[in-house]
């Protein structure tokens, strides 16, 4: 072994070497940027707000820093005695002359690794477009059938079913069993899920499982499943899980329910709602044949008074009006006319009897005739000895005319 | 809708329930004859009736994918 030109003749100070180190571990690659794993012993949480612990495996242990800033993010996750990793780099304390992990960020073991591998084949997937939105089909408003992949032992099965009787037990359940945890889970989620596409004839594929832990959960982000549930013919509806997890087979699917109870109550209309709707279509359906027999009654009565005008039986009661009718003018018309002729002969009877030529003679006037009768008006109508009746008022005088104005005696006119 | 309907008890609840809507939708456009609106009125009163019936009286039919087929109906 030679010896290093380093410790030839000169020394260097404790500080210099120290120093030295340092540096070179913080220009370090890998020491200034790692995941370290082990156990936590030893918890110091001093009042100054940094915390002191060591990591320790079965054989080493590894002095750990957390300053106060980050400290505020990490206090749960930091317990005496937990398996973690934690996140930071390698430096060295000059002053004590020891190097330690000055951590800033830790979680729990099992978690990392896991949540690495999310991340990855989330990426991955991604960029495939499995996730894509345009990918995401429809549901069926009113599905006939339902495929059901999740244990057949679950409570998640029950309250899928529960859902469904209570809302919308008109629906036919396939149930495809399969384990939903462990190493046998994916390729029995994938086979249930094929066994769906080819051989039952359900409109609707419900992927489920109660809550648990990431891990619990982890047969749901296993690539297998997540593309199955991507190229699953039938639509697919996810409730894996409560709220807060998230899993590749949600992104991968149509739609995503918060719980497996969510995914029943997506899947389906609310009986309720629907009895609604018929009783619409009832009230819509009674009104329109209404107002279309409304219609109908309408045209039906005035055919009616048109037929009734065209009958025989109208046209006579018409005739018969008509003739009553005139009856009554005839009869108002000649009662006009007769009271006017009436009043009419009062007024010639009264003025006739003033005409009369007999009445003067009351007031002693004569009416002198000859013996034709003529009215004698002029003495040029009379000669001497002529008979002449004399009418007075009671009677008629025969005179004889003894002498004639104006005629010689014995001259015949 | 000149084709003899289906009798209502082949339907499914969708198919009663969207021919219910047609019918409605073809009385609420549609002048018709007397005759065509009565035979749609009772037509579309059974199919009302019997989808209120199947909401009412659906019992949850449940079947079970096993190894190569589907099972008959599983007793809950």
């Amino acid at each position: 072994m030679k010896q290093p030109s380093l410790f030839a003749p000169q020394s260097l100070s404790v500080s210099d070497i120290n120093r030295y180190l340092r540096e070179l571990m913080e220009s370090d690659e890998i020491l200034s940027d790692l995941w370290v794993q082990g156990e936590i012993a030893t918890l110091s949480k001093p009042a100054s707000g940094h915390i002191y612990f060591t990591l320790k495996d079965a054989n080493s242990t590894l002095r750990c820093v957390v300053w106060k800033s980050a400290a505020m993010r990490m206090q749960a996750a930091l317990q005496s005695g937990a398996q973690i990793e934690a996140h930071g780099y390698i430096g060295l304390y000059e002053q004590g002359g020891q190097y330690q992990l000055y951590v800033d960020a830790v979680r729990l073991t099992g978690e990392g690794a896991l949540y690495q591998e999310f991340l990855r084949l989330k990426a991955k997937l991604e960029s495939e477009g499995l996730f894509d939105p345009s990918r995401k089909r429809p549901l069926p408003e009113i599905p006939t059938s339902i495929g059901i992949v999740t244990s057949s032992t679950g409570a998640a099965l029950q309250d899928i079913l529960n859902v469904l009787r209570r809302r919308f037990p008109l629906v036919e359940v396939v149930l495809a069993p399969c384990a939903v945890q462990g190493d046998a889970a994916p390729p029995e989620i994938v086979n249930a899920l094929k066994r769906l596409n080819e051989q039952a004839q359900v409109d609707l594929i419900l992927v489920a499982r109660g809550g648990g832990s990431m891990e619990d959960l982890w047969a749901f982000n296993d690539e297998r499943v997540v593309r199955a549930i991507a190229a699953s013919a039938i639509p697919v509806v996810t409730g894996i899980g409560h709220e807060i997890d998230f899993t590749l087979s949600d992104f991968a699917a149509d739609l995503r329910a918060p719980t497996p109870t969510a995914a029943a109550e997506l899947a389906v209309p609310d009986r309720e709602e629907l009895k609604g709707l018929v009783q619409g279509a009832v009230n819509r359906l009674v009104y329109a044949c209404q107002s279309e027999l409304q219609g109908v009654r309408t045209g039906l009565t005035q055919l009616q008074h048109r037929i009734e005008k065209a009958s025989p039986a109208w046209m006579v009661r018409n005739d018969r009006q008509r003739l009553d009718d005139l009856s009554g003018r005839v009869e108002t018309g000649m009662g006009s006319t007769l009271r006017f002729w009436h009043s009419q002969q009062d007024g010639l009877t009264k003025r006739l009897s003033a005409l009369n030529p007999f009445a003067v003679l009351q007031r002693g006037y004569a009416i002198v005739t000859n013996a034709d009768g003529s009215v004698i008006a002029s003495v040029n109508q009379v000669s001497k000895d002529e008979m002449l009746d004399v009418k007075i008022s009671d009677g008629t005088l025969l005179t004889r005319v003894l002498s004639v104005p104006g005629e010689t005696e014995g001259e015949k006119k | 809708m000149s084709e003899t309907p289906k009798p209502v008890a082949e339907l499914t609840y969708e198919q009663a329930f969207n021919e219910l809507e047609s019918i409605v939708a073809e009385l609420e456009s549609e002048q018709k004859t007397l005759d065509e609106t009565m035979r749609l009125f009772e037509r579309g009163q059974v199919l009302a009736q019997f989808c209120g019936a199947l909401l009412d009286n659906a019992e949850l039919k449940i079947k079970e994918l096993t190894d190569n087929r589907i099972s008959g109906e599983k007793a809950e």
